[in-house]
């Protein structure tokens, strides 16, 4: 089945970012750069995101693709042997209810253990943390202006304290061991 | 009120009237009561509590038992309720236990590692045990990824430890063919950590959910319609549900270490894992071992965790499996008559 969000190729999708992009490099003189300083660097970042959306979309669809056929799957062996066994026609049983139970379980589970299901599902999850990257690295650059510490440079002082905690039960520890002596 | 075709052999009647208070049950929230068995909080910091339990008989063993519980979900599964109650059944075979409850990492742990979990906060509870009995030497007895934990604790401080009991342990990675395994092998867990800073918990919801998603995720709950009238089913559901939806989230730098050591590398079975500077050598532990798996574990495979016993150098070592599933080795009725009687039986011939 051909996905119709992913016909375009990769490259034809991405150059509409990079048109946009060089359109916005194009040098200006004097005031104008200045002007336009912080506007490019706004642009570009919003270039960016668009694309890791694009790559999203195009991840999302084949989990979604992955899914969709389990789910024919199932349905399909409910089907079957529903018509195969006459006590199975009636929807409402006890019977058929388990039927469904079992199609189902069977279907998403064997796609839940599959390398490619693995696969699928973590390039989305990816994908939805470089939209958080990348929205983390907007709000750092604003923090930076207005002289706010950053989310890396706390990352440091947790490091740091962290290690220093580590050092200190260390230093209790030997300190007892002397005391005890 | 029920509607049933008269027509209709093997129907079951739709009872819209069980429906409606299954709907009424679920929205009101999940207040139900877990962990009564009676204790005392010895220890508290920001990580973890040390729990020690009122006696309830006449103690008959010597050497106390420290439970080290997981890191996923709560530690109350082992209390859940007095009659299934890992716990209550030892007090009741008369020894003393201690439990490891982890607490929540925020993002100020984020680099909080299983070097300070096993060499820092567990080493720090061995010792209160030990001194509160005046013991040279205690039981460390681990569920799940607690087992691995307590593993990687007797490994690296045998001088404390006098037997070591393990259920369901997460070991060779290599062998484990459940979907979590399947998952973490894929997981790009360095960006996930960089990115929030720990596994959060509708993270692992989200992975539980598709563990068995149909046999548990959808037939629960006509099975809880079903079963609408029947107290002591419905007090057993809302337990369990609640544990299940219960689970804090993971530091950053443990769960790294988790996924890309254990899961990816599998350099605890191959005796490469470093804690800090100290590498665990599984072959160092030479301690009486019981190692428990479940047949039907769909969480740890039990190929995962038998293992164990064979890289571990232990001349006293046994490996009991059970038919039974992850959560069904320590909170069931199976669990409390098939069991608890074999650990406490082992137990007891090796604590005095």
């Amino acid at each position: 089945m051909k996905d119709e969000n992913n016909a375009l190729s990769n490259t034809t999708k991405y150059d509409l970012f990079e048109n946009w992009k060089n359109l916005q490099n194009f040098p200006t003189l004097g005031i104008f750069n200045a002007l336009t300083k912080d506007y490019h660097e706004y642009l570009e970042d919003l270039l960016s995101l668009n694309r890791i959306l694009v790559d999203l979309q195009k991840n999302l669809s084949t989990y979604w693709l992955q899914m969709s056929k389990a789910n024919f799957r199932a349905v399909g062996n409910v089907i079957l042997k529903s018509k195969s066994d006459p006590d199975l026609k009636d929807a409402n049983s006890e019977k058929f209810r388990l039927l469904v139970i079992d199609a189902f379980e069977e279907a998403y589970s064997s796609l839940f253990s599959s390398k490619e299901f693995a696969i699928a599902y973590n390039e989305v999850y990816s994908k939805q943390l470089d939209i958080v990257n990348h929205i983390n690295r907007i709000v750092e650059k604003n923090l930076k202006l207005l002289n706010i510490p950053t989310r890396s440079e706390l990352d440091e002082v947790l490091k740091d304290l962290q290690e220093i905690k580590k050092t200190l039960r260390i230093m209790k520890s030997r300190y007892g061991k002397l005391d005890r002596k | 009120m029920a509607i049933q075709d008269k027509n209709t052999q093997n129907r079951n009647p739709v009872d819209f009237s069980k429906v409606a208070r299954t709907i009424e049950l679920l929205s009101k929230g999940n207040h139900i009561s877990v962990g009564d068995t009676p204790n005392d909080i010895v220890c508290e910091t920001k990580l973890y509590r040390l729990l020690h339990y009122h006696r309830l008989v006449n103690r008959v063993s010597h050497t106390p038992i420290l439970v080290v519980y997981a890191l996923v979900n709560r530690s109350y599964v082992l209390d859940l309720q007095s009659n299934k109650s890992w716990i209550r059944h030892l007090l009741t075979q008369g020894f003393d236990v201690y439990l490891l409850d982890w607490k929540s990492p925020t993002r100020v742990d984020k680099y909080v590692s299983f070097d300070d979990y096993v060499n820092s906060y567990i080493d720090d509870c061995v010792e209160i045990v030990q001194n509160n009995n005046s013991a040279d030497k205690i039981t460390l007895h681990g569920y799940c990824m607690g087992s691995s934990m307590s593993a990687m604790y007797t490994a690296l401080h045998q001088e404390k430890i006098k037997n070591l009991v393990t259920i369901a342990p997460v070991i060779d990675t290599s062998k484990d063919t459940t979907v979590i395994a399947n998952i973490s092998r894929q997981m790009d867990i360095d960006k996930l950590v960089s990115s929030i800073g720990y596994l959060p918990s509708e993270k692992l919801y989200e992975v539980y959910s598709i563990l068995k998603p149909f046999k548990q995720g959808v037939n629960k709950y006509f099975n809880l319609i079903e079963n609408i009238d029947n107290e002591s089913f419905v007090q057993n559901f809302l337990r369990i549900e609640k544990w299940l939806y219960d689970t804090p989230p993971i530091a950053g730098e443990t769960i790294k270490q988790w996924i890309n050591d254990i899961y990816k590398k599998n350099l605890l079975f191959k005796n490469q894992l470093k804690l800090g500077k100290a590498k665990v050598d599984l072959k160092e532990i030479s301690v009486p071992l019981l190692n428990i798996v479940a047949e039907e574990d769909h969480l740890v495979s039990p190929e995962c965790s038998v293992p164990l016993n064979e890289v571990v150098s232990s001349e006293d070592r046994r490996l009991i499996r059970f038919h039974t599933g992850h959560v069904g080795l320590i909170a069931s009725s199976y669990s409390q008559n098939n069991v608890l009687p074999k650990v406490g039986q082992w137990l007891k011939t090796r604590s005095n």
